[in-house]
């Protein structure tokens, strides 16, 4: 016969009539037999009596005004239904094989315009080889062969602060 | 539910008016303030409304409301600085406010009659915050909402067998706690 251990973590259950029908059975088969398991039911019977008309005492939420926070939720939804006029007419363009296309082609004119804006027509047509790389790039090729990712993008534009950085000390020290 | 779907916003205004004081009292044993609880129930119910679309009459509407507000409790209790925004004696507050006749004293909820006392109801607040929060969510949901152990497993989203261990801890340890109180 099983021990006790085996049903202590399923009494709870077994008062709650939430176990299976089986499991059910073999726990009131050991009750039956298990004075130290009936007695210890009985106090949880009890504690659970207690325990759900108190729980329900302190979860009772007597104050709440649900007309006015009603009121609160449907403003809440009215606004919501505002701001969602734009979000549902753009889903309704985009569900369209041909809004996607529009609102595909309006992105990239934007970032087009966004890196002409920001760069000059360089930014667009250097990394596409159409303009020609910077002098720094021109004049010292050797230090660029082993980068072709980077030959052509603006970012030697501060080429001559690197070259110009002090040596620390260390460095300094190896070269001398 | 389904008239929420079908665009009946009267039905939605129903369902809130029934549910909107389980969900404030059940939140605000998890967020402390009724303020707050008051804000997250809001929180809740827009996001059914928002959502109302995606749901699938399998299970019991209480269920799915209350898997919510789970979900939004327990991240609320997650926020590292939940602490610092609870007012310890908003219960206190509330209660010295309220009209003491509106309490319940004695409660004769079950067959048994039970005495609720104002101190054992107080203490009672003060162990359920102690409890670890999936405990306190699975008792709350099973004794105050009714909930079966397979329903508060969905609210969960946990496994029956799970709930039965949460609700067997949870419900000792209030006895031993409440028990110790008396000695």
């Amino acid at each position: 016969m099983s021990g006790c251990h085996d049903f202590s973590e399923d009494l709870t259950a077994w008062i709650d009539g939430q176990l299976t029908e089986r499991r059910q059975n073999q726990v009131r088969r050991h009750l039956a037999a298990c004075n130290c398991c009936s007695a210890q039911v009985d106090d949880l019977r009890a504690a659970i009596a207690w325990q759900r008309s108190a729980l329900r005492a302190i979860t009772t939420a007597d104050g709440v005004d649900a007309a006015a926070s009603q009121a609160r939720l449907r403003r809440a939804i009215a606004a919501e239904a505002d701001e969602g006029t734009l979000a549902w007419s753009l889903r309704d363009v985009w569900a369209s094989m041909w809004g996607r296309l529009a609102l595909a082609g309006a992105a990239v004119s934007v970032a087009v315009a966004v890196l002409l804006l920001a760069g000059g027509p360089g930014m667009v047509l250097m990394p596409l080889g159409l303009e020609p790389p910077p002098p720094a790039v021109v004049q010292h090729t050797e230090l660029f062969k082993d980068y072709p990712m980077i030959e052509r993008l603006d970012v030697l534009e501060h080429f001559d602060t690197v070259e110009s950085v002090p040596l620390d000390d260390e460095d300094a020290a190896q070269r001398g | 539910m389904l008239a929420v779907q079908r665009g009946d916003r009267s039905a939605f205004g129903q369902l809130f008016e029934k549910h909107v004081r389980g969900v404030v009292g059940f939140a605000a044993q998890f967020v402390g303030a009724r303020a707050r609880a008051e804000e997250l129930a809001q929180d809740v119910f827009l996001q059914i409304y928002r959502t109302r679309a995606r749901y699938v009459p399998t299970a019991r509407f209480t269920t799915w409301l209350y898997r919510m507000v789970t979900n939004a409790c327990l991240s609320e209790v997650r926020r590292a600085d939940h602490r610092s925004r609870i007012l310890p004696v908003d219960h206190a507050v509330e209660r010295d406010d309220a009209d003491p006749g509106s309490l319940p004293e004695v409660a004769t909820r079950s067959s048994e009659e039970v005495v609720l006392s104002q101190e054992s109801l107080n203490r009672l607040r003060t162990e359920l915050e102690e409890l670890p929060p999936q405990q306190r969510a699975a008792l709350l949901l099973a004794r105050v909402e009714g909930l079966s152990y397979e329903e508060v497993a969905e609210a969960l989203s946990s496994s029956v067998s799970a709930v039965k261990s949460l609700v067997h801890r949870a419900t000792v340890r209030l006895r031993d706690r409440m028990q110790e109180e008396h000695k």
